[in-house]
Formats: C-alpha cells, sequence, structure tokens
C-alpha cells in the first residue's frame, strides 16, 4: 500500500509539473462547463415569463365573463398572466403598427386575428390595447366585442386577438384561449338551435352563459422537473462530465504503459515491491484526477449554468462509482493492448461508444430490446439514471444505480488488475 | 570453458538459466558467478541475449528454467526481498523526465525504503559520485544524455546494493560523457562493489572487467579474464609486412627467426604468425634486410576479444 501511495504521489506531482492535471482536471471541465452555458445559457435562465394577455371586454355579459374565467384558470396554472385593460382617455394610435387585419369566420362567431393592425379608432379600449401592446406592457390582447350575446345566433359574432410580431408565442396562446372560448361559445349556440327546433323553450343567454363559464374539464398543471428527472442543463452537465471524465483517467491508467515505454518500468520492477502496488499506485492517481475533474465540473456548472446535480451525497457516490468503473474499463483495454498507442486508440473508442450509448449526448429512448440492454452495458447510463433518481429520491433511490456501476467497475477492473498483473510477472 | 575466478567469494550464482519468446529461445542455459567485488562483463552483440539474462537476474522477467541466487537468498520475479539487494541501470533512461535529480532519487529511494536523512544524504552521496550534485534541482529534461545516462547509474546506487546491474550504460553517448561514466564504475568497482556488466564494446569489456563472459545466440560460449579468453583461441600475435621483391627468399629468411610460427606469402608481402611478436621486431627486420627484398612497413596486431569472439562465433562482435 505505502509502494501504492508513493508511485500515486509521484504520478500527480508529474500531473502538476507538466500541466496535465491542471489540464484535465480543472481547466478543460471549467472550459467544458463554459461552453455548455454558451449553449445551454437560455435554458439555464429558466423558463422565461407567461405572456401577458390583456383583455378588452366590450361586451361585459355574463358571456365574456366565462373569458374572464377561463383566463383565470390558465393564469392559476402558470402559463399566462392577464389583466383587464382598462380606459385611457385620448389615446392615440401607436406608431409603427401598420398592416391589416385578418380574420376566419368559425360557425356564428368569429376570431380575427389581428397582427399590427392599426386600432379602430371608434374604440378606445381598443386603442389603449395596442398602446400596451407597442409598450410591450402586453404580449396580445382578446377583444371581445360588445352585445356578444345578443349577436350570438343572429350575425357572425367576432372576437379579435391583437398581437405583435415581436411576441409570436404570446399572441398564438391569446389565439389559442380566444378560439376555446369560441368553440364552447358554438356549442352553446347548437345547443340553442337544437333546443330551438324541437320546440322547447330556450333562455339562451343562460344557456350561454353557462356553457361559457364551466369549469375546465382539463387543466395542464407543471411541476417541478425535479420531482420527475433531470431538466436539460443538469442532464447535459453531467453527461458531459462523465464523458469527459473517461478520457481523464484513460490518461492515468495509460500511464502504465508509458512506464514500460519510456523505460521506467524496468527500474519499477526491479524494486523490492509487490507488482500490484504499481497497478494501484498508477489507478489511484487516475481516480483521484477523476473525482477531481467531476468535482470542478459540478461546482462550475452549479454555478455558471444553475445545473442541479440533486442530493450531494448521492452524487459523491454516483461519482466516485463512475470514476472507479472508469479506471476499471480503462485499465482493462490497456492491460490487453501492445502499445501505448494502441491502448490509447481502444480506450477513446470504447469511451465514446459507452458514452454514446449511455446517453451522454443525447437521452436514447428506452425502446426495449437490444438497445436498451446496451444501453445498461455502459457506466454512463446508470450514472444518469443515478443523477435522475437522486433528484427524485435522495441518496436511497440512486443506490441501485451506484451498485450497478460499481459492479461494472468491479468486473471490468477485476479483469484488467489480473491481466495487467500478468503483464508485469511475465 | 574458464571456471569461475577461486580467489572471491561467489556473490551471485545464477544456474542454467533458460528463457524463450514464443519459438525464439533467448537464453539457453546461461550459468556465471559474480564474486564480492568483481565486475564481471556479459560481452556480445546486440540480440545475444544479455538483457533478457540480466533482466531475468535482476528479477524483472519469469524464467522458464535456472536458477539465481544473491548472497544465497534467492532470486524470483515474485519474490520482494532478494531485489533490495541489486541494483539496477537499465539500458533506457529509467528516469521521469518531468522531475529534477534530486526528485527521481527521493522516489526511488523510497521505494527501497529509505527515508529521512538519510534518503537525503544518500542522495548527495550518489549524486556526488556521478558529478551530478550542482544539478540536482534542475529538471531531467534539460540534462543532456550523457548527464541522463549518469543519473540512471546514481538511481542504481541509491539504495546501496551488493550488485550492481548496468545494462550497456554508455550506449548512445558522447566520447567525453562515456569517460566520465566509465570512470564512475571503476571508482565504484574499486570500493568493492560487485559489478555485472553488459556491452557489445569490446574495449568497455577488457577496460572494466575482471573476467567476461561471452554470449551469443542465448549461450555463454566462453568466460574468464582476458588473458584467459585470448589463451583459447592460440594467443598468437598476427605480423603483416609489407615488402615487393623475392618474397619468397624473404619468407624463408624470416621463418629462421625464433618465435616466428607460420610466414604466409601474401600479395602485397608476408603474414607471419608469432608468439610476441612486439620483442621480436628488430630481428625480423635483420632478417628481412637483404638484396632483392624491399620493405615498407610491418603491423603486429595482438589477439583481442574481438578475434577471440570471431573464433569462438564465426562472427564479428559488431554483426
Amino acid at each position: 500500500m505505502r509502494a501504492a501511495l508513493l508511485i500515486a504521489r509521484k504520478d500527480l506531482r508529474q500531473r502538476l509539473r507538466d500541466r496535465s492535471f491542471f489540464i484535465f482536471g480543472v481547466i478543460a471541465p471549467l472550459a467544458l462547463a463554459y461552453v455548455f452555458s454558451l449553449l445551454l445559457g437560455p435554458l439555464a435562465r429558466g423558463v422565461p415569463d407567461p405572456p401577458t394577455i390583456g383583455l378588452v371586454d366590450a361586451d361585459r355579459s355574463a358571456v365574456s365573463a366565462g373569458m374572464r374565467s377561463m383566463l383565470d384558470a390558465v393564469q392559476a396554472a402558470g402559463v399566462i398572466t392577464w389583466r383587464e385593460v382598462a380606459p385611457s382617455a385620448g389615446t392615440p394610435p401607436p406608431a409603427g403598427l401598420v398592416g391589416a387585419a385578418a380574420g376566419g369566420h368559425a360557425g356564428d362567431a368569429r376570431l380575427v386575428r389581428v397582427l399590427s393592425a392599426y386600432p379602430d379608432p371608434a374604440s378606445a379600449l381598443e386603442g389603449e390595447a395596442y398602446r400596451a401592446l407597442a409598450a410591450r406592457e402586453l404580449d396580445a390582447a382578446i377583444v371581445v366585442p360588445a352585445g356578444l350575446l345578443e349577436a350570438l345566433g343572429r350575425q357572425p359574432a367576432t372576437v379579435r386577438v391583437l398581437g405583435m410580431t415581436n411576441s409570436l408565442f404570446g399572441t398564438q396562446l391569446a389565439e389559442t384561449l380566444a378560439g376555446s372560448f369560441l368553440a364552447r361559445l358554438r356549442a352553446g349556440t347548437w345547443t340553442v338551435a337544437a333546443l330551438g327546433e324541437r320546440g322547447g323553450v330556450v333562455l339562451a343567454p343562460l344557456v350561454m352563459a353557462q356553457v361559457a363559464s364551466a369549469p375546465q374539464p382539463l387543466l395542464l398543471v407543471d411541476r417541478p422537473t425535479s420531482e420527475r428527472q433531470l431538466d436539460l442543463i443538469t442532464y447535459m452537465a453531467a453527461g458531459m462530465a462523465v464523458f469527459f471524465v473517461f478520457f481523464i483517467v484513460q490518461m492515468g491508467v495509460a500511464g502504465l504503459l508509458d512506464e514500460e515505454k519510456d523505460g521506467t518500468m524496468a527500474r519499477l520492477m526491479a524494486a523490492p515491491i509487490a507488482r500490484r502496488s504499481i497497478i494501484g499506485g498508477k489507478v489511484l492517481a487516475s481516480v483521484c484526477v477523476g473525482v477531481l475533474s467531476l468535482l470542478v465540473l459540478w461546482g462550475a456548472s452549479t454555478l455558471l449554468m444553475g445545473a442541479r446535480w440533486g442530493e450531494p451525497v448521492a452524487v459523491l457516490l454516483l461519482i466516485l462509482a463512475v470514476v472507479a468503473a472508469a479506471a476499471g474499463v480503462l485499465m482493462a483495454v490497456a492491460a490487453f493492448a501492445r502499445s501505448a498507442e494502441a491502448a490509447g486508440n481502444i480506450q477513446s473508442i470504447v469511451a465514446i461508444t459507452l458514452g454514446v450509448l449511455g446517453g451522454t449526448f443525447f437521452p436514447l429512448p428506452e425502446a426495449g430490446g437490444a438497445l436498451s440492454l446496451l444501453m445498461r452495458v455502459s457506466p454512463h447510463f446508470w450514472f444518469l439514471r443515478g443523477m435522475a433518481d437522486a433528484a427524485g429520491g435522495g441518496v436511497a433511490a440512486a443506490l441501485p444505480d451506484v451498485l450497478a456501476i460499481l459492479a461494472f467497475a468491479a468486473m471490468a477492473g477485476g479483469l484488467g488488475w489480473v491481466a495487467f498483473g500478468r503483464r508485469l510477472t511475465r | 570453458m574458464v571456471s569461475a575466478d577461486p580467489a572471491r567469494e561467489a556473490l551471485l550464482e545464477v544456474s542454467d538459466l533458460k528463457r524463450s519468446f514464443g519459438a525464439l529461445q533467448a537464453v539457453r542455459g546461461v550459468s556465471f558467478t559474480v564474486g564480492r567485488g568483481e565486475t564481471y562483463g556479459l560481452l556480445g552483440p546486440n540480440g545475444a541475449g544479455k538483457t533478457t539474462t540480466i533482466s531475468m537476474v535482476a528479477g524483472i522477467l519469469k524464467r522458464d528454467g535456472g536458477s539465481v541466487t544473491l548472497g544465497g537468498e534467492p532470486i524470483t520475479a515474485t519474490s520482494v526481498g532478494g531485489r533490495a539487494s541489486i541494483g539496477l541501470v537499465p539500458q533506457d533512461l529509467a528516469v521521469y523526465p518531468d522531475l529534477n535529480a534530486r526528485e527521481n532519487l527521493a522516489f526511488f529511494g523510497r521505494l527501497y525504503g529509505l527515508g529521512g536523512r538519510d534518503l537525503a544524504e544518500r542522495c548527495d552521496a550518489v549524486l556526488e559520485t556521478v558529478g551530478l550534485l550542482d544539478r540536482a534541482a534542475q529538471l531531467v529534461r534539460e540534462y543532456s544524455g550523457g548527464m541522463k545516462r549518469r543519473l540512471n547509474i546514481a538511481a542504481g546506487l541509491l539504495h546501496r546494493p551488493k550488485l550492481l546491474i548496468l545494462d550497456e550504460p554508455t550506449v548512445g553517448v558522447d566520447p567525453q560523457s562515456r569517460h566520465a561514466i566509465l570512470q564512475t564504475i571503476e571508482r565504484l568497482a574499486g570500493g568493492g562493489l560487485a559489478v555485472l556488466y553488459t556491452t557489445h564494446y569490446m574495449e568497455e569489456a577488457e577496460r572494466l572487467c575482471d573476467r567476461i563472459g561471452i554470449v551469443d545466440d542465448g549461450r555463454l560460449v566462453a568466460e574468464g579474464t582476458r588473458a584467459e579468453l585470448v589463451r583459447l583461441v592460440g594467443g598468437e600475435d598476427d605480423v603483416r609486412v609489407n615488402a615487393a621483391g623475392d618474397l619468397a627468399a624473404a619468407a624463408e629468411r624470416v621463418r629462421g627467426v625464433p618465435g616466428v610460427l607460420r610466414v604466409d606469402v601474401t600479395d602485397d608481402g608476408l603474414r607471419l604468425a608469432a608468439n610476441g611478436a612486439s620483442g621480436l621486431l628488430t630481428r625480423l627486420v635483420h632478417a628481412l634486410d637483404g638484396p632483392g627484398i624491399g620493405v615498407t612497413g610491418i603491423e603486429v596486431r595482438e589477439p583481442d576479444l574481438e578475434a577471440v569472439f570471431l573464433s569462438l562465433t564465426g562472427k564479428a562482435l559488431r554483426d
């Protein structure tokens, strides 16, 4: 053990001296984290604020109250915020709003989508909506015309959506909401018409008000991602970290072959130490650099990118396990290689293959069959799965994944240990 | 084969070493001993089996057969204890270029159990021995080839070994560094250290070694002191006489000189085999001094290890 520690210390000193320790253990992970933050930064800053929808309610009837109820429900779900557009005297048409109205007829209710159009000068409320749109106080506005209830069934009623070309998401959302509202109204008018054809006494306003105000049958509820899986930022950061650490560990394990190539292995083997301690020392140094690298990337991705690696104890266990697996796999490969160069090439291929199979670049679907089986051969897969499990259930949830990685490390490492041991006692 | 030096107590005993790599029999039953304070050379061309032999002696390589003991303790590839008494200077530069000389030595010293003040003192001592004390803090990558070679030797000496094994330590160095290395080894041997030295340079073997084992094709074909080896192939001096004229008459006159064993007429003169030719030169000149013969030069070649090797193996040492 003492000899292994001496060799590990010597290796780390060499790594410090030739700067590969900083390059591969600190700078490369930080650079990688920085690249991630550039690529994924917009996502890292979180979901954008929900669009603000304005309601121009010129109707102010029981029917338009249904629109308010609907907007309340959607706002409660966190999808939008909405406010009623209040009248403002003498609001001029905002400059820069150009274009013409476009619309579509749907039964006896009409949705008119107006993008960047001049307002109807007759409507002060609508003018105020345009002002708010131009001032970016609103992302879109829904205009419910006066006399909507009375118009229903007799003439086409028009609900207008006002939007800005630079806020298409908000406009589309407002369109969807207005469309949903109109669909309800259509259903109501059909009901009224059907009852009327059968000779019944139809209280049309009452029916329409009830239809418009009916509660939402389905509601989308957003839950925190940490309760079900890793968010994209964390997934990418952890995936690339575990992918990269295989190459970092590779350098240390390849050091065994470098010692052979450079002639220093002969002196190590001539020393009064067990051959296993030479292997142990090399692996220990590799594991130290690998763990350090992952810790740096963990911290950097958390600080720079807002990644959420989750329960620290679980993450530490996963890191230790996956670095051990990397050392085991790469040692097994190196043990059978004829030269350091050949080992490096094969190790790279193995690291990339396992990384892709494990879903470090993109999550692979759990489609079952051979692919699903192959995915489970990769420690990367178990690492990322462990991260997700830890995010949802803490250390206990991640333990099976840790054990899977350790089993992988034990098998590959055991093979490498025996094969390298035989290589050193030729 | 000449027997081991009976005047010295055997420190290293190597018996019937064998090793094959696939179909290649690299070492085929090599046996020799090295006494305390003795410098023993394994002389042979590249590929003769010298490095494989010393790798087995040092416990680096497993052997297919035979035994190695150092001071009575068996040395194997899996034993640890006996290896502590051996200092190995591999043919490759077995030092780390990213560490300085003192760091290299400290690392290897610790592997041999040295530590504290003893380690520091030993580092200074061996650096002094190889003339690198003033460059101890310099990174090895900045050293010249000769300095690296000297540090390579220092690393083998650090732990006070009983036997120092040097595998072609002067390969690829300039004449000045080579001289310094040979001087160092002479000093060490003079200090009582047993040395096992492999080389394919005849001059080094003649200069350094008390006894020499000639290795070819995995076998020890002969061993002994230089004089003993020369006697093995007859010990005759080779004399070349460049002359013109009546060479037959000249040959007849030379045959009458005591000590001359054979005379042959060649295209450019005479070739003689003689014992102690250097002492016969005056008589030879006198015998050749006469009408009809013009002598332009006489060259005396004493037998050397090159000639011994040629005689024993049928090929030149540098083949």
